[in-house]
């Protein structure tokens, strides 16, 4: 009976879970640089977790936190109170699962052509300018969040 | 002519509601209860403290431990952020640009940290945290040092309540600042509330909006309660309906007449005066019987003397207080001399043509029980003597207020997570815009907790204590070591340059600060924490906005005058009743003793309020008028008939108020019942001549 479940619940989590494997270049207007990183969106029914290439850092996203995993140590956080890495979740949650409920929360949608581009609400305005992204079927051709102050991320899904 | 007198009563009504509509009487009423403030310094500064007190903000609560609660709450801001008067709290007043021109003056700079600073290793800290940062590292170029006290820029605007679920609020712009802007907001905040019943909201505007309904609906209540009291008494006891069209006809006339001649002389006028008037007016009724029971319709008799001198009394012992200095009384005397007055001309002189017949009825039959006069003196004066020292007055007018129990626990239930230190705002003045601005720093210098818009505005000390040498030095410094740990070059070149000349203290460079004019004074307003508003009220350049402290200063101020002239109006009523009734005063005296002593009794249980107190004197100028007709030589069963009657009209004008939820209603309902019950005793007690 045990391993039955067991195979169940892996199963469960097989078909629910999804492994993103992304480029992340961000160019940082007040060091005039471009830096780049490799990172991994594992985003599975209940929870997401970020992880970059070269990093001892996990993040995990749930709906009742956000945890910061280290071998060294493990930090719990409400969303409220790491309101950076929440919109960063969110963000991806709602590109990555078209859930336009969520994004409408903090943003309005607007849709061109194959483009979809989101502007803040009042309360963000104050740092992001807006973001823009594609889509080709389920895969993320591009994610560019444009900053206030002039800097820039882009995500690129890698194959 | 004849005929012509017959619909006069009509005519002259339709003719005095066209002169009410047209001189436009009904916007000179108010509902706030700042209205029956007497006209002063005090109440200018209010009204101006009002115009300037633009933060009014809107509290939001939904309830629920799941994980959705929140997302909910955001949906809801999101709907009410699309009002075109609603804005998220994170919009400062201050001008931005403003606040960066004045940066390095009007932010606390860290000495400790300047002593310690090594540039290079802090630039270092700043290149890790923005290259590891998740998003953007939002770099104050202006501060890059962080030398100076500043706020976090990404702070959540939600508060997590444990145990209840989410909390935030949203701030209300300049423009909301009307009854009819309010009612919009209320409206829509209470639209979404029906749509979800795990919302909560409040903002202190609410209480305008629902105490203003709760009046509203009162009044009507009580209209409806008179009106039927009146229709009993005219139509199941008298069975004259034509008397009773007459009577509410010259009634609503009256009233008309009061508010027109009000208005003329009042620029504003308390819905308490045009409650409180309307009830007075229908004592004239009292007047009404008195010739309709003696046959003065009828058989177009001369003038009744006793209706006569009972008119004079009331409307003298009304002329004497009207010279109290304080506007709700002045208010209200006014009006009722106007509606009685009235009233008098057209009972006296109208009626007699109307050609209205008598109606006998058998209700009222003549009382076994008597009691010697004397006695009922002794009580009164025993009743009075024992009342006198227990006697309180209630200076707080927020007690005569509607007491919304739903609002005022809902303002508690914000104030407890929000404003976890009790605020009340007080008034700040200067001689000069500069005067104010530095009394506003010093007050927030000496009392920390203090927060006022005009901390904003650099002071001329600030700015020529600034020391332009000792940040140019760190300005290059900075800029040596810049590009060395990584950053864009120059991107540092106005940092810590004081870039702006001393500000312009005038109202065109400083239109976004909360700053008023009245007389010669410039004033804006602070709020402080309330454990340090007794001293900071002791501030000379400090002045309390409590509505509850102003009307107490100056009812205290009022109440000398009041004491004054109700002396001079007892004795006004003591003299018309010796010139009355002679040699039966003494007996006469009684129906003003009496009455005072039953009302007196509830000082025994409540403090007295200043509608007590008037509505006793108002009690005591209609016994007065009970105690000359039923102490006249020529007394007949008629008129103890007629005070019934027009007691059970002044019920239905005065003492259904008893049943009202607003204090200050309530209070004058009290205070009737009591007095009509007082005057029914003397009525069932007093001997009647054969």
């Amino acid at each position: 009976m045990f391993k039955i479940s067991l195979i169940l619940l892996i199963a469960i989590n097989i078909l629910f879970s999804k492994e993103v494997l992304f480029n992340e270049t961000k160019y940082i207007y007040a060091l005039d640089n471009v830096f780049s990183k490799i990172g991994t969106l594992n985003i599975e029914e209940s929870k997401v977790t970020l992880h970059y290439k070269n990093s001892d850092k996990n993040i995990i996203y749930t709906n009742e936190n956000i945890q910061i995993i280290t071998k060294q140590s493990t930090e719990t956080f409400t969303h409220e109170e790491s309101v950076e890495y929440n919109l960063f979740f969110q963000l991806v949650l709602g590109v990555y699962t078209n859930n336009t409920t969520l994004l409408n929360e903090n943003f309005t949608i607007k849709n061109n052509d194959n483009t979809t581009t989101l502007l803040p609400n009042e309360y963000l305005s104050s740092v992001i300018e807006n973001i823009e992204y594609e889509k080709n079927k389920d895969k993320l051709k591009y994610l560019k969040i444009n900053f206030v102050n002039q800097d820039r991320i882009t995500i690129e899904e890698i194959e | 002519m004849k005929r012509l007198s017959k619909y006069l009563n009509f005519i002259i009504l339709f003719v005095l509601l066209a002169i009410f509509f047209a001189s436009d009487v009904p916007n000179h009423i108010s509902t706030q209860i700042t209205s029956i403030l007497p006209a002063g310094e005090n109440k200018a500064l209010l009204r101006e403290f009002e115009k300037l007190n633009t933060n009014k903000q809107l509290f939001i609560a939904y309830k629920g431990e799941d994980k959705n609660t929140l997302n909910s709450l955001k949906k809801i801001e999101k709907q009410l952020l699309e009002h075109k008067n609603i804005d998220p709290i994170t919009n400062s007043i201050i001008n931005k640009e403003y606040e960066k021109k004045y940066y390095y003056l009007l932010h606390k700079f860290d000495e400790k940290k300047y002593d310690s600073l090594d540039i290079k290793q802090e630039l270092t800290k700043i290149y890790q945290k923005i290259i590891t940062s998740p998003f953007s590292f939002s770099l104050d170029t202006i501060d890059p040092l962080n030398l100076f006290e500043k706020n976090t820029i990404l702070k959540s605007p939600y508060i997590k309540i444990e145990n209840y679920g989410y909390i935030t609020f949203l701030q209300l712009d300049k423009s909301v600042n009307s009854f009819v802007k309010y009612k919009e907001i209320y409206d829509l905040v209470q639209n979404l509330k029906q749509t979800d019943a795990k919302i909560e909201a409040f903002s202190t505007l609410f209480y305008f909006v629902e105490n203003q309904e709760k009046i509203k609906s009162d009044v009507n209540i009580i209209i409806t309660l008179a009106l039927s009291v009146l229709f009993i008494l005219y139509i199941v006891i008298l069975r004259n309906f034509k008397l009773l069209v007459h009577t509410v006809t010259t009634l609503g006339s009256s009233v008309l007449f009061a508010l027109v001649i009000s208005a003329f002389i009042f620029d504003e006028l308390s819905i308490f005066t045009v409650v409180f008037g309307i009830s007075i007016s229908t004592i004239a009724i009292d007047y009404m019987f008195h010739n309709y029971l003696h046959g003065y319709y009828e058989q177009r008799k001369p003038l009744n003397k006793d209706v006569f001198f009972g008119m004079s009394t009331t409307i003298g012992a009304f002329f004497i207080l009207s010279f109290v200095d304080f506007s709700f009384i002045q208010q209200l005397t006014i009006f009722s001399i106007s509606a009685l007055l009235f009233s008098y001309i057209q009972f006296t002189f109208l009626f007699p043509y109307l050609n209205i017949k008598s109606t006998q009825s058998t209700y009222i039959t003549k009382s076994r029980f008597t009691l010697k006069p004397i006695y009922i003196t002794l009580v009164s004066v025993i009743l009075i003597a024992l009342a006198i020292p227990n006697i309180k007055i209630d200076f707080n007018i927020k007690n005569l207020d509607v007491e919304n129990i739903e609002l005022q626990s809902l303002d508690n239930f914000f104030n407890k997570y929000i404003n976890k230190d009790k605020k009340t705002a007080v008034l700040l003045y200067g001689n000069s815009i500069e005067e104010l601005v530095n009394n506003a720093h010093n007050l927030q210098t000496t009392y920390p907790k203090t927060k006022s818009a005009l901390e904003n505005i650099p002071t001329k000390n600030s700015f020529e204590k600034f020391d332009t040498r000792r940040f140019e030095t760190l300005n290059q410094k900075l800029n040596t070591v810049t590009k060395e740990v990584g950053f864009r070059e120059n991107l540092f070149h106005e940092s810590y340059k004081l870039q702006s000349n001393l500000p312009q203290y005038t109202y065109q460079e400083l239109q976004n600060f909360p700053i008023g004019k009245y007389k010669n004074l410039f004033i804006s307003y602070a709020i402080v924490s309330n454990s340090d508003y007794d001293n900071i009220i002791k501030e000379p350049y400090i002045k309390t906005l409590s509505f509850k402290e102003l009307f107490k200063k100056d009812l205290t101020k009022s109440l000398q005058s009041l004491q004054f002239l109700s002396i001079i109006a007892l004795i006004f009523i003591c003299v018309m009743l010796y010139i009355a009734v002679k040699n039966r005063f003494f007996q006469a005296l009684n129906y003003i003793l009496f009455p005072i002593a039953l009302i007196l009794l509830v000082s025994f249980f409540v403090e007295l309020n200043i509608l007590h107190i008037f509505m006793m004197i108002v009690l005591v100028s209609l016994s007065i008028d009970y105690g000359i007709y039923m102490n006249n030589t020529k007394l007949s069963s008629n008129t103890q008939k007629a005070i019934f009657y027009s007691l059970l009209s002044t019920f239905a004008g005065f003492g259904v108020l008893i049943f009202s939820k607003v204090n200050a209603l309530f209070s004058i309902g009290l205070i009737a019942t009591l007095g009509i019950v007082s005057l029914i005793i003397l009525l069932l007690t007093h001997k009647v001549p054969r």
